[in-house]
């Protein structure tokens, strides 16, 4: 898997910073950087934020030290990282709890209770394997090339190809079984 | 579908699951509370392996009610302590089966012979009496 990008300008170091330099960057790109997490947790409301939280923490402490470039796809890159990570904790979370006969939390409600047909998106996205899911926001959420899904997930472009299309045949199921 | 058109640019059901997606968080935003965990530098959680009810926001002492964690034992530690449990249970049953071994092969430690004064001799076989 390849590398975030980052840049250190050798000519012109950079300064000691601190949360209050990084708040402007956290104003700008965490609602954007909130609705990909909400979408890769099919609506869990608090695995997003954990998430959203856990990607900014981990950038910042990359931040104060080199300069990022592209600030948003760095951050992304981190989270994406980071949800594939939790989904496969949470495997083996649900495989603990099943042999011992409890029933597995789910964390919260899918935070658009209110509207029907965004809880079936999330159902429908619950229902792919992480990394299908992830494949599928970021192909039809994102709109990036395969190319760079790849890049990001660190697997071949035909891996992500494959993933998209069996995800996007499971999203036409499920499309069909309710129709918009 | 071109690879480099974009999503949106497929077909039909492409483009119905990326107005989906769309609409799916349109006009959803993180809590203002966000932004103070954030600046803070507090992290979700600190037990990868805890599963914690209704997401870690419980498990931050800053938001209220306290978490139900439960540890998630790792199949690794698992295994190695099934293992380590049979080799002590293995060692324990080598060890009577030895002590057994050496009860029946040396009578003259037994209690029987002990505690028979007809057979109390010395060591090279005469009779102290």
């Amino acid at each position: 898997m390849s590398a975030p990008s980052t840049t250190v300008d050798e000519a012109c170091p950079v300064m000691p910073r601190g949360w209050d330099e990084f708040a402007p960057l956290y104003d700008e790109h965490h609602q954007r950087l909130f609705r990909v997490a909400l979408l890769l947790c099919h609506g869990q409301r608090a695995a997003a934020e954990d998430a959203v939280a856990e990607t900014f923490i981990k950038v910042f402490h990359v931040w104060t030290d080199t300069d990022i470039e592209h600030f948003f796809a760095y951050a992304r890159q981190t989270l994406i990282r980071h949800t594939i990570g939790q989904a496969r904790r949470r495997q083996v979370a649900d495989a603990y709890l099943a042999r011992h006969g409890v029933v597995g939390v789910d964390g919260a409600s899918p935070v658009e209770d209110r509207v029907t047909a965004s809880r079936a998106t999330f159902a429908a996205l619950a229902s792919l394997p992480s990394r299908q899911r992830t494949a599928v926001v970021l192909r039809y959420y994102e709109d990036l090339p395969y190319q760079q899904i790849a890049d990001l997930m660190g697997v071949t472009t035909g891996t992500v190809k494959a993933q998209v299309s069996v995800g996007l045949h499971r999203l036409r199921e499920l499309f069909e079984a309710e129709p918009a | 579908m071109t690879d480099d058109s974009g999503a949106r640019a497929g077909d039909e059901l492409g483009r119905r699951v990326a107005t989906a997606l769309h609409d799916a968080v349109e006009d959803v935003a993180p809590p203002p509370s966000l932004r103070t965990r954030v600046l803070a530098g507090r992290r979700p959680a600190a037990d990868p392996f805890a599963v914690v009810e209704s997401g870690s926001r419980a498990s931050d002492p800053a938001d209220g009610d306290a978490a139900a964690v439960v540890p998630i034992e790792r199949p690794i530690a698992r295994r190695w302590r099934r293992r380590v449990t049979m080799g002590v249970a293995a060692a324990a049953a080598a060890a009577a089966l030895t002590a057994g071994v050496l009860a029946s092969a040396l009578p003259g430690l037994s209690d029987e012979h002990a505690t028979d004064p007809d057979r109390c001799e010395a060591p090279w076989g005469q009779s102290t009496d």
